[in-house]
């Protein structure tokens, strides 16, 4: 999984198959995997959304408050809220205990929407973080 | 250590930066963290480092309740431990569980690190 601090690429025509995985809701993290599970590097960004990375591509992600807060999520609810009805709708289960799908993009079109526009926007808004980022971190209390 | 000896379905039992107990189950850190980042299988005596002696400790950015431990891996990458708080119902004492561990290669900007501080 190792490269280098290049920005990941992501190719939409690669996802055959999604693992889903919800880790129950006191935890409330959605682990969506690209074709299998793969180890990978986590990009972290806004909306409690972690790019999984190796090898230089994108391979899924991780969704921090995923059934709280993502929904209600301005800039991404229009793609959540579909895919979060179809997801319960192909298991048969609420987002409330632990549970997984594992099933073809085909089976998961808004999911597989979801997840590429996602993917896309987390991408981006990375990018752009990156330039403007030069050092680090800020240390509590050392800009106030 | 808090206590080394583990009890039940206990993986580790360690005393964060300030001294607050930090338990990670065994259910936790096989079924939902090593099975969902393969890329952690095998390191949980780093993650309790992590947590025990952290280079770096952040706030999370959305749950004041929670904490991101942090430190080097062998291969020169972080360690990520996010740890969640609460106080405890009958003691009233405030205790951590491990929410999830991950690798990451860059520390995002932005962030209010709890640890070090500013002034040490």
């Amino acid at each position: 999984m190792e490269t280098g601090l290049i920005s990941p690429t992501f190719d939409a025509q690669s996802v055959r198959e999604i693992v889903f995985s919800y880790w129950g809701k006191h935890d409330d993290i959605a682990s969506i995997h690209i074709n299998e599970r793969r180890a990978a590097f986590m990009i972290e960004g806004d909306h409690g959304i972690h790019l999984r990375e190796a090898d230089g591509e994108i391979v899924g992600m991780d969704v921090h408050d995923f059934g709280r807060a993502y929904p209600r999520c301005a800039a991404l609810s229009r793609v959540a809220i579909p895919a979060i009805a179809e997801i319960e709708a192909f298991a048969g289960r609420e987002l409330d205990e632990r549970f997984e799908v594992r099933a073809t993009a085909e089976q998961l079109p808004r999911t597989t929407q979801m997840l590429i526009f996602v993917i896309g926007y987390a991408l981006a808004t990375q990018e752009a973080e990156l330039r403007i980022e030069v050092v680090g971190t800020t240390p509590s209390g050392r800009d106030r | 250590m808090a206590d080394d000896r583990p009890r039940g379905d206990q993986l580790f039992l360690v005393l964060d930066y300030e001294g607050v107990a930090v338990l990670c189950s065994r259910e936790r850190w096989e079924s939902k963290i090593e099975r969902d980042h393969p890329e952690v299988v095998g390191r949980e005596r780093e993650a309790a480092a992590a947590i025990e002696h952290p280079v770096m400790v952040l706030q999370d950015r959305d749950h004041a309740r929670r904490k991101h431990h942090m430190t080097h891996t062998t291969t020169g990458h972080w360690l990520k431990v996010v740890v969640d708080y609460e106080s405890d119902s009958m003691t009233g004492a405030e205790r951590g569980s491990v929410l999830t561990a991950f690798l990451h290669r860059r520390v995002r900007a932005g962030d209010t690190v709890l640890y070090p501080r500013s002034e040490d």
